[in-house]
């Protein structure tokens, strides 16, 4: 993950925890019928009356101020929209810069409240504490209303001239705007997505303004799965200085890119250990070419080096530095690839991307700070792209490998334009500390490249042997995981591998779920990773069944599905959501045992059990026969076949799911002959 | 069942902070306090704290109250050849502490560098005596050892009680008497505590640690503690209540045309729990002392104390005798069985209705009156009344009082491997509070879909249907319609049944067996009958019955034949534990799982020619 980008993300989700606590602001959408929305507001815990945003940038010289005035009144409908939303919740960055607060309940009766708000800044975290003022708005009871209005100033850099709009929330509203104000000397560029409507603009000789505005907009509830900017109603604005120009790639490629990798040499004492380092690795293959090289030297980063945590004193130490104490941090990792990339002389791009959920890149519109992905992708010998995703502390991509919430996502990569090689000064950040910016870069459109459920998969297999003389059940299984679903459980043995409170938590958790485990892994025979796609992992072990395979008496041996078959499900548990699902990969999910006895075997009741659904969203299938007469083959499979689950579709889900469970709630009973 | 009343309980805070503080390594040689009390009630605290050199920099916490304590001369100390020196310009931040409620409650953090022994001093003073409360005698971080002396000047006397000291393996109490003062010494081995990630699951095992609760009153007192509390917290509560004309007007009005002391206590309490949010808000002495009733009223907020405190005055406004209790909540470190501070983390309302009490928790949404509070259910509670103060036991339904049953009548379709019927359920006493609080305030397509969902796990995945639920005031009762697939087989001689769908001993449990720690909330006396109607003769067999009983659990498991057709399967458990602390816990797994064992365990039926 780009680490500017953390900055920017604390920032913005400040400002949208702000946004949907304090505002509750709604989404756009036209084509809502006034009944049912009508309806909504008076089932719903809370909504609002109005919610206005209006916004007005200055120029002071050659500094930008961003004025904010919200004002909003929100009917609180029943005891539990009291508990959730009689609360002032504001972030503490925002909270520094408020100018004037005004919160009211204005009674039922017709007598009013006002929050002191004295008392509110009197308990706000302390000074350079990051955390949140949260503070109770008095006298609120159901059928009250809650005004607010408050307005807050920020001082902003010319590149944080702009912002998203999203009039969503959780609670509806009835009426919502955002307006934007700048004197005509600054210009406001703005776009709208997923059908949001068209402003209305005025524009006078001292004053450019911007209505956006909504009426009776539904509340929407999210989730783990759901991205609001894919498909909600929403605009991005930015306002710049009419003498100066919009946005371009090159300043993205400078500001985004060039900071976090471009390489050192601010401590020359340390640059020998990186030659001697390369030097080392490649001995033996001075005359291959320069991809093998890089996979060479690739290579003994991934096995020899670990990654640690960023120290602030080591920011500007070069490669060397690194290399001598055999460890990289998530910044020096990436100048490392940049100095490599540039010393084979291979030739690479910056690639600027975003997950999945926090909605597309618009290549056409650039902003800065919206992409939480930024990495390298190089040409190889054969002209295909590859890409190349620094490690990070908890888990060392392989090479092509990415990260799976930007699978299928479309990318933007960019490089400069030259006509010359490269000057050996401008490869380096050098004792001034001045970067080496690039005038002008080319850009392309790519789309990363993702796996179906073909190859992102889990399959566990057990050989199970059992002794009739015991009554009991051996096994040997192997456990392989592909595709994205490897990257990600590698990366969640990472997690728990270095952070421990992380572990703890995690180990806490299953004792509190307290599944049982039927398969007792009693030894790992192996484990194995294959270093290209789909980056198969596999684990061998052996093992006893505690549960699942249980004798009833002699000759009758009952299979309990539930004990055996565990499948990773995407969760349904609601009667129906708001947004679409958007998964990071379609999967699939397999469970087979082979069960073998020592003598024939037959089964009671029917001959065979075959269970199979399948809709436009994925499948589920269960096949258990007798094979070779001794054998009961079982396999279960379950598979989302899609990334997206629209809304629409959503029982479609739960109806997977559904056949899922009452099929695994079967009884098997096997019987034993000739014994 | 909110209980908020944790004031000043470091230890307490220390549970919730989630802090990357507690999971350092930090290593300490000693740890030594010295609690001087002067005569004008005011109270000092000298505390040195020996490091051990730390392989990485560390950062040590102070936490204090900076309403209600004064830290000062602060100094830390680093070893340079066998001797401390003054380290000049230590690094030192101060944050608020980060809670869902408002408090003044503060940290300081030392950063300590690496491979350093460092020694680090200071002073903190507080001005009012009741806030020394406790010496606790564990310690987040590896500690040798802890002393702590406590001077008392002789016009007062100093009483304690200890908790749990059986878990330390040293501890020295030593006392003797200077020209005015009296001393203890106090030395030992603290227990390390380990963060618990469970607490985040409702788990509460470190529950059990050992601590000294204090308290220091004047003489006159002596052996008459729980008075001087008693008084003490009456006489700074006086100033807090007193109705206004608002006020007093709305009482009026929610119970007009009511005479019947029982239906107006009930319409206050109700007005209380329905209409006033909970919100903590701990600043200095406003941690134990309630805010003024009138705020509460106007404002329709507070915490346990606050909204006691208004339903005590509207109750005694409308001539019912109520009175603030301090109690101990089921995951509080100890009862409130000791006139100390630190003894209560929560506070009710104790009415009485002819000359009977009862206990009211506004903060429990649930709860209606002359049923148990569930949280502090079996608990010692210290009544605040202008006698003195009064110990109170707190009511625990038996068993029988929480019963829930169950009726399940299906007939079995072996052909098509299934059975199918209805199910009724009833929930006495609290047995269903567990359900009630799931659907509290939720609209009645989410209880449609909750309470479907749930009968959908207690008959482990099997299909139910046409769920009709109805929360009375008293109980709760259900039923709907069951079917069970793939669990009835046959072949030439026999029938086979699994019965796994049977609900389980808990129903509030998703777990197979409990872990320590866990609050079940209620005592249960469970009965489950299932009647099958087969669809082939079978053989007449011998009731089949298990029985397991031990310390307060017990399981008596039936199964039989009334007729050539009919299965019937009936058990009735019993628990009378409502919290599993490792000496239950164990007994009560054993059951679980004997019942795990025998449902999973077929019925095997001869078939009839």
């Amino acid at each position: 993950m780009n680490p500017l980008f953390l900055k920017a993300k604390v920032k913005h989700c400040l400002s949208i925890i702000f946004v949907v606590v304090v505002c509750n602001c709604t989404y756009a959408i036209d084509s809502i019928p006034d009944s049912s929305f009508n309806e909504q507001i008076k089932s719903t815990d809370a909504y609002l009356l109005y919610n206005y945003t209006d916004v007005a940038y200055t120029k002071s010289w050659r500094s930008y101020r961003r004025h904010t005035t919200v004002e909003s009144k929100m009917v609180i409908n029943n005891r539990s929209g009291v508990e959730k939303y009689a609360f002032l919740n504001l972030n503490n960055s925002l909270a520094e810069q408020l100018e004037s607060i005004r919160i009211k309940t204005l009674k039922a009766d017709g007598s009013v409240l006002e929050l002191d708000s004295s008392l509110v800044f009197r308990h706000k975290p302390t000074e350079g504490q990051m955390g949140q003022v949260n503070y109770p708005i008095p006298g609120v009871e159901p059928g009250d209303t809650i005004e607010v209005f408050f307005t807050f100033s920020e001082r902003l850099e010319e590149n944080e001239l702009g912002n998203f709009v999203y009039l969503f929330g959780e609670v509806p509203s009835i009426n919502t705007e955002y307006s934007i104000s700048v004197p005509p000397y600054l210009n406001i560029k703005y776009k709208l997505y997923n059908d949001f409507p068209e402003p209305y603009i005025v524009t006078s000789d001292t004053l450019v303004y911007c209505l956006f505005k909504k009426e009776s907009a539904f509340g929407v509830s999210q989730n783990q799965y759901t991205c609001a900017p894919c498909e909600l109603p929403h605009v991005y604005y930015s306002v710049y200085d009419e003498n100066r120009e919009a946005k371009i790639w090159k300043d993205v490629y400078n500001l985004e890119f060039n900071v976090i990798t471009q390489p050192l040499l601010v401590d020359r004492r340390n640059s020998s250990h990186y030659k001697r380092w390369k030097r080392r690795v490649l001995r033996e293959a001075r005359d291959s070419t320069k991809y093998h090289k890089l996979e060479l030297l690739l290579d003994d980063i991934y096995t020899n080096f670990s990654i640690e945590p960023t120290i602030m004193e080591e920011v500007i130490k070069s490669s060397g530095f690194f290399i001598k104490r055999n460890r990289f941090d998530p910044l020096s990792i990436r100048r490392l690839y940049r100095q490599i990339l540039e010393d084979l002389e291979i030739d690479y791009w910056a690639v600027f991307a975003r997950s999945k959920r926090m909605g597309n890149i618009d290549p056409y519109f650039i902003r800065n700070q919206e992409f939480d992905h930024i990495f390298f992708a190089y040409e190889d010998d054969k002209g295909s792209l590859n890409l190349l995703y620094p490690h990070e502390i908890h888990f060392k991509f392989q090479p092509g490998e990415i990260p799976t919430s930007i699978y299928n996502t479309e990318a933007v990569i960019a490089k400069p334009y030259r006509e010359k090689k490269i000057k050996r000064k401008d490869r380096f950040i050098r004792r001034d500390l001045n970067l080496a910016e690039v005038d002008s870069v080319v850009t392309d459109i790519v789309k990363l490249p993702g796996m179906d459920a073909n190859l992102n998969y889990i399959r566990q297999i057990y050989y199970c042997d059992v002794d009739i003389k015991n009554q009991s059940a051996s096994f040997h299984s192997v456990l392989s995981v592909s595709g994205g679903l490897s990257t990600d459980i590698r990366s969640f043995f990472g997690l728990l591998d270095h952070n421990k409170d992380v572990s703890d938590f995690y180990d806490a958790l299953a004792e509190y779920e307290g599944h049982d485990i039927s398969m007792k892994i009693d030894t790992i025979t192996r484990i194995d990773l294959k270093d290209y796609r789909p980056f198969i992992f596999n684990i061998g072990a052996e093992g006893t069944a505690q549960k699942g395979i249980s004798f009833i008496n002699d000759s009758i041996v009952s299979i309990t599905l539930n004990d055996l078959i565990q499948h990773n499900q995407i969760e349904s548990e609601d009667d129906s959501i708001d947004l679409n699902y958007y998964l990071d990969y379609s999967f699939s999910d397999q469970n087979i045992f082979i069960v073998t006895f020592p003598v024939t075997i037959e089964l009671l009741g029917q001959e065979s059990f075959n269970k199979e659904i399948e809709n436009d969203y994925g499948k589920y299938t269960f096949n258990l026969q007798v094979v070779n007469k001794n054998q009961l083959s079982v396999q279960s499979s379950y598979s989302i076949i899609r990334d997206v689950i629209p809304n629409d579709d959503y029982d479609q889900l739960k109806q997977l799911n559904d056949f899922l469970k009452e099929t695994n709630n079967l009884r098997i009973l096997v019987k034993l002959k000739d014994i | 069942m909110k209980s908020i009343f944790t004031g000043f309980f470091v230890l307490i805070l220390l549970f919730v902070i989630p802090t990357n503080v507690k999971t350092q390594d930090i290593q300490v040689s000693s740890r030594s306090e010295h609690i001087q009390v002067d005569s004008d009630t005011s109270y000092t605290v000298n505390v040195t704290v020996m490091l051990k050199a730390n392989s990485v920099p560390v950062v040590y916490p102070i936490f204090y109250d900076h309403e209600l304590e004064q830290v000062y001369d602060l100094e830390v100390h680093r070893k340079k050849r066998n001797r401390f020196r003054t380290f000049n310009d230590p690094v030192i931040t101060e944050e608020t502490i980060d809670l869902d409620h408002i408090t003044s409650k503060k940290v300081k953090y030392i950063f300590i560098p690496a491979d350093t022994e460092t020694k680090i001093t200071y002073k903190i003073s507080c001005n009012e005596l009741m806030y020394f409360a406790d010496l606790r005698f564990f310690s987040f971080f590896q500690t040798d050892t802890i002393r702590y002396r406590v001077s008392i000047p002789e016009m007062f006397s100093f009483s304690y009680i200890a908790t749990h000291t059986d878990l330390l393996d040293h501890l020295t109490i030593d006392s003797l008497k200077t020209d005015n003062f009296y001393e203890w010494n106090i030395e030992l081995t603290p227990v390390k505590v380990e963060p618990d990630p469970l607490m985040y699951f409702g788990i509460y095992r470190n529950r059990k640690l050992p601590i000294l609760r204090t308290v220091v009153v004047p003489k006159a007192f002596k052996n008459n503690e729980e008075s001087y509390l008693n008084n003490w917290f009456l006489g700074k509560s006086e100033s807090v209540k007193a109705l206004d004309t608002a006020a007093k007007e709305k009482i009026d009005e929610l119970t007009l045309g009511l005479t019947d002391s029982t239906m107006i206590l009930e319409a206050i309490y109700n007005f209380v729990k329905s209409n006033f949010k909970y919100v903590s808000i701990q600043i200095g002495m406003g941690a134990f002392i309630p805010s003024h009733v009138n705020e509460v009223f106007i404002n329709k907020q507070g915490d346990c104390k606050d909204l006691s405190n208004f339903l005590c005055e509207a109750l005694n406004y409308k001539g019912i005798e109520s009175y603030l209790a301090l109690a101990a909540t089921y995951d509080h470190i100890s009862d409130c069985d000791f006139p100390s501070l630190g003894s209560a983390n929560h506070v009710v309302c104790v009415a009485y209705i002819d000359g009977n009490p009862v206990i009211l928790d506004p903060t429990d949404p649930i709860h209606i009156p002359n049923k148990p509070v569930q949280s502090i259910q079996g608990s010692t509670i210290l009544i605040i009344n202008p006698d003195g103060g009064e110990y109170h036991e707190v009511e625990t339904f038996s068993p029988q009082q929480n019963g829930i049953s169950y009726e399940i009548e299906l007939a079995a379709y072996s052909d098509e491997s299934l059975l199918e019927g209805g199910f009724k359920v009833r929930y006495e006493g609290i047995s269903g509070n567990f359900l009630k609080r799931t659907i509290l305030d939720l609209s009645d397509d989410k209880i449609d879909r909750l309470t479907n969902q749930h009968y959908k796990l207690v008959f482990n995945h099997q299909s139910v249907n046409e769920i009709r639920f109805l929360n009375h005031q008293d109980s709760i009762t259900a039923e709907g319609d069951l079917s069970v697939k793939g669990k009835i087989f046959h072949d030439e001689n026999n029938q086979i049944l699994f019965i796994d769908f049977l609900p389980g001993l808990i129903e509030s449990e998703q777990r197979e067996t409990l872990l320590d720690g866990t609050f079940i909330g209620n005592t249960i006396s469970k009965n489950v009958k299932l009647q099958i109607t087969m669809d082939r003769k079978f053989e007449p067999f011998d009731p089949v019955s298990h029985v397991f009983s031990e310390n307060g659990a017990s399981l008596s498991l039936k199964i039989s034949n009334p007729s050539d057709y009919i299965i019937k399967y009936e058990y009735d458990f019993i628990l009378d534990h409502i919290l599993m602390d490792g000496e239950n816990t164990e007994i009560v797994n054993q059951i679980l799982n004997a019942f795990k064992r025998i449902s999973n365990e077929p019925i095997i039926l001869k078939s009839k020619s």
